[in-house]
């Protein structure tokens, strides 16, 4: 008989890890009381005329190879795929890539499957942002006059224009290579981030 | 081997999943696969194969993240139900077969999740690589000095 039971639990969890994410919002919520986060609900507020839901971040994607995390808000605090997610509402951090009624997940520009047109200073120069677990800039033309700390701000359409994401550090300029490319600066240590703000109103706005 | 209580190694598996989904462990941004380590760690003590599919399984409820398929669930699965075949036919002593396990699986784990990963970031590999097999080997020694 306990056989029996034992092989049912079983099947039914294999179901679940397949099929279902029934348990995940409870698992976030767990992980968020290993990570010492207060259970608070997200807030919406008003910054600079945008709609901003402030959420906590609960987990962080369980492997090395993505950057992705979990918030505590999802579509009842009115986040949707694609919505923006930025540090402090200024600063651009990456994108609701999944939503479900109290949680989404995000892909951060740390991300491997990360890339963002960017322009770059007051020049305007245009780049691509890989993401890595260092992200860079590639694709920046041989010819370009990009110079050190020079801001880098998004220029997609899936963003809003000219929302900034770090400064420029590092150039590299090979001969080998066709292009430039540099390395970013960002303004706020990603490990330490405990909140991030999504600006939930971005597609209706757009 | 002497066999462990089956809820003491539930507990155990439970507390890895919840670490492994906060950036507690992250060190220089290298974070282990505390869950594997664990698993295949505890492969040794646990009482039979049915007990330790169950872990297994609980252990991949508490990973998953996103809604949908998850391949790395298939890949732990995998080599969790492997390492316990294994680790009872390796030759070595047991701790021995425990850190090659760990070692192996780590490198498989990536060949079969995301190959492209171990080219573009050898370091971190090799860093998560060298934190699971001491994780594993010093989560395995707790196990067999409490067996007496």
């Amino acid at each position: 008989m306990s056989k029996y039971l034992w092989i049912l639990i079983t099947v039914g969890l294999v179901g679940s890890v397949f099929f279902g994410n029934f348990l995940t919002a409870a698992k976030n919520r767990l992980a968020a009381v290993i990570s010492l986060a207060p259970f608070e609900k997200p807030q919406t507020i008003t910054q600079n005329g945008r709609q901003v839901v402030v959420a906590k971040i609960y987990s962080t994607f369980p492997y090395n190879y993505r950057n992705l995390i979990s918030l505590n808000a999802g579509l009842t605090s009115g986040v949707k795929s694609g919505t923006p997610v930025t540090v402090d509402g200024n600063i651009l951090l990456g994108k609701v890539i999944e939503t479900a009624t109290d949680y989404s997940v995000v892909q951060t520009i740390f991300d491997k499957d990360f890339s963002l047109s960017v322009r770059v200073g007051s020049r305007q120069i245009e780049a691509l942002l890989v993401g890595a677990q260092e992200p860079r800039l590639t694709l920046i033309d041989k010819t370009a006059d990009i110079r050190e700390n020079d801001a880098i701000y998004s220029a997609s359409a899936d963003f809003p224009y000219g929302m900034k994401i770090g400064s420029v550090t590092g150039i590299r300029d090979s001969a080998a290579s066709s292009f430039k490319e540099a390395s970013l600066r960002l303004d706020y240590q990603f490990n330490e981030l405990k909140d991030v703000a999504l600006l939930s109103d971005w597609h209706e706005k757009k | 081997m002497k066999k462990s209580n089956f809820f003491v190694l539930l507990l155990i598996v439970l507390s890895a999943v919840l670490l492994q989904n906060t950036g507690f462990l992250n060190v220089y941004g290298v974070k282990p696969n505390l869950v594997m380590a664990v698993l295949i760690s505890i492969s040794f003590f646990a009482a039979d194969l049915a007990s330790y599919i169950f872990l297994a399984v609980a252990a991949l409820v508490g990973l998953k993240f996103r809604a949908g398929f998850e391949i790395e669930s298939l890949i732990i699965i995998g080599l969790s139900l492997a390492s316990f075949v294994m680790g009872r036919r390796l030759q070595w002593k047991p701790f021995i077969n425990n850190a090659v396990l760990i070692g192996v699986g780590t490198i498989l784990f990536y060949l079969l999740a995301a190959p492209g990963f171990i080219a573009s970031n050898l370091p971190i590999v090799l860093g998560e690589l060298v934190y699971n097999v001491i994780l594993g080997t010093i989560i395995f020694k707790i196990f067999e000095s409490s067996h007496g």
